[in-house]
């Protein structure tokens, strides 16, 4: 990677890309995949470094919102348009270019993570877990329906079968949950990740 | 001639060194893990922190609490603009039974990497490395000082994160010395009478409901098997030593049952198979060509 494209990056992380350097960058984060892992450690290397200087971020602006509307907005350029995918469902399903686009701005939202969300819990919280906490017993997998509709994987295409969880039906979700539940309550390994997974998959999505 | 006696001695005692700093590397770096594991458990902590889960990006307050040797932990996420919280609050906790986890030194290379600053606070990193496609690179940034984990990414093989967490702030309380012995940790009482039975400890008997492992990925034990009364559900984890796989093997007709699927959310992988006429759902934070290898080996004794 050229000298050039590295200043390009460290511009854009440091908010200080011009339109035509930012256009011009994002087109070639859809095509160069070396480019996009670049810009996930120059992120991370940024976001350690403020970590201890990390400021409110502007209420209500959110830098990967911003990155998104600049993204919906942008004229053709040599390029059909791409349509920023917001949610996740469509992210893992476009094309590689919209996972280049996507990819760059939650890196950027990421090494920017500290600066969004310093704000003390007297903001909107949705609260999914209270403490002190009471056990629960295992959830019971026997109460639930037995018959799910099939979501089929296919065996040839890779995209077709990394599917998200919220693309299958509802029942056969609320099943995958329950297991996925069980395995992060009685099977963590890891420290601290298992909690926020837990919360992270019991969310609707 | 003494000269090339001095000289070899030294060449030999250097050699010696440098063979044996991997091994002590290695060594060091599994003590601050294991100090990482007692820390979040023995320590009381409240902070902020991102996660990262493929494309999406959320940020929760944690909040650990020890109190009499006992956890309380909590996790609200945080969410941007107007929404209400729900009245209906939602709880869990994480199981407190502490399941021995097997050595991780056949499955992972241990290394250390430099020293970052999350949080405002120093942490060193240490890396596990797999040595084979089955299971994810895992990256720890440990407070070297109080062995809190600061920062962790799970990384597939093509070098990208399937899910990073990250505090942004952390305030640690300092412990008090009976807290500060992980020793001294007891199960809530409560937590005893609900959990499922066959609870065993890895090494001992392990009753898997007449299931087995003929084959299993390098490293990978089981640590242990679970069985709801009634629920015609059994749940067998396996570990690594630094992840885990769990199989749910339900019984013929049976609530629970899915078709065969594979499923991916992030670091999360499922993948379902059928074994003797129980349909078998596995779920772990592996790849999915892991959970069909481990799948493929399950039999049902006979």
């Amino acid at each position: 990677m050229n000298t050039s494209k590295t200043e390009f990056l460290s511009a854009l992380l440091d908010d200080e890309a011009g339109e035509f350097e930012r256009r011009r960058l994002l087109d070639e984060l859809r095509k160069d995949d070396e480019l996009g892992n670049t810009l996930s450690r120059y992120a991370l290397i940024g976001e350690t470094m403020r970590a201890g200087n990390a400021q409110r971020s502007s209420q209500g602006i959110s830098l990967l919102g911003r990155i998104q509307d600049e993204l919906v907005d942008e004229p053709a350029y040599d390029q059909p348009a791409v349509q920023v995918p917001v949610r996740k469902q469509a992210a893992m399903t476009s094309s590689r270019m919209g996972w280049g686009v996507a990819m760059a701005a939650t890196v950027a939202a990421l090494a920017m993570g500290g600066m969004l969300f310093m704000q003390q819990p007297t903001r909107t919280a949705e609260q999914v877990a209270a403490a002190p906490v009471p056990v629960s017993a295992p959830q019971a997998v026997a109460a639930l329906p037995a018959n799910g509709q099939t979501a089929v994987a296919s065996a040839t295409n890779v995209d077709d079968r990394i599917r998200q969880i919220g693309r299958v039906d509802s029942q056969t979700r609320d099943i995958l949950k329950q297991y996925v539940a069980q395995h992060v309550k009685y099977a963590s390994t890891t420290a601290i990740a298992p909690s926020i997974r837990a919360v992270s998959y019991g969310n609707e999505r | 001639m003494a000269m090339n006696v001095k000289q070899s001695v030294s060449l030999t005692l250097l050699a010696g060194m440098l063979a044996a700093s991997p091994v002590v590397l290695a060594s060091d770096a599994m003590s601050l893990l294991a100090q990482m594991r007692t820390a979040v458990h023995s320590l009381s902590y409240k902070g902020t922190l991102v996660y990262a889960q493929g494309n999406e990006l959320s940020t929760y307050e944690i909040s650990h609490l020890v109190e009499d040797g006992t956890e309380k932990e909590s996790v609200i996420r945080l969410s941007q603009g107007g929404e209400a919280a729900p009245d209906a609050v939602e709880s869990f906790s994480l199981a407190k039974f502490q399941a021995v986890i097997p050595p991780a030194g056949d499955a992972y290379s241990l290394d250390f990497g430099g020293d970052e600053t999350v949080a405002n606070r120093s942490c060193r990193i240490v890396v596990a490395r797999p040595r084979d496609r089955m299971r994810y690179l895992q990256r720890y940034c440990i407070d070297p000082a109080s062995g809190m984990l600061l920062k962790y990414s799970l990384v597939d093989r093509s070098h990208q994160p399937v899910e990073q967490l990250m505090f942004t702030a952390l305030d640690i309380a300092q412990p008090a010395p009976a807290a500060a012995d992980a020793s001294a940790f007891r199960v809530s009482p409560n937590v005893t009478s609900a959990a499922p039975q066959a609870m065993a400890q890895a090494g001992q008997a392990q009753d898997s409901g007449g299931w087995l492992f003929t084959a299993l990925p390098a490293g990978f034990h089981q640590v242990q098997s679970l069985m709801e009364p009634g629920s015609g559900v059994r749940q067998i984890i396996l570990s690594d030593g630094m992840t885990s796989v769990s199989i749910f093997i339900v019984d013929p007709g049976k609530p629970g049952a899915l078709e065969n699927m594979e499923l991916s959310a992030g670091a999360m992988n499922i993948f379902t198979a059928e074994s003797a006429g129980h349909k078998v759902v596995l779920v772990g934070e592996v790849p999915v060509a892991t959970l069909k290898s481990i799948s493929e080996g399950l039999q049902r004794a006979r």
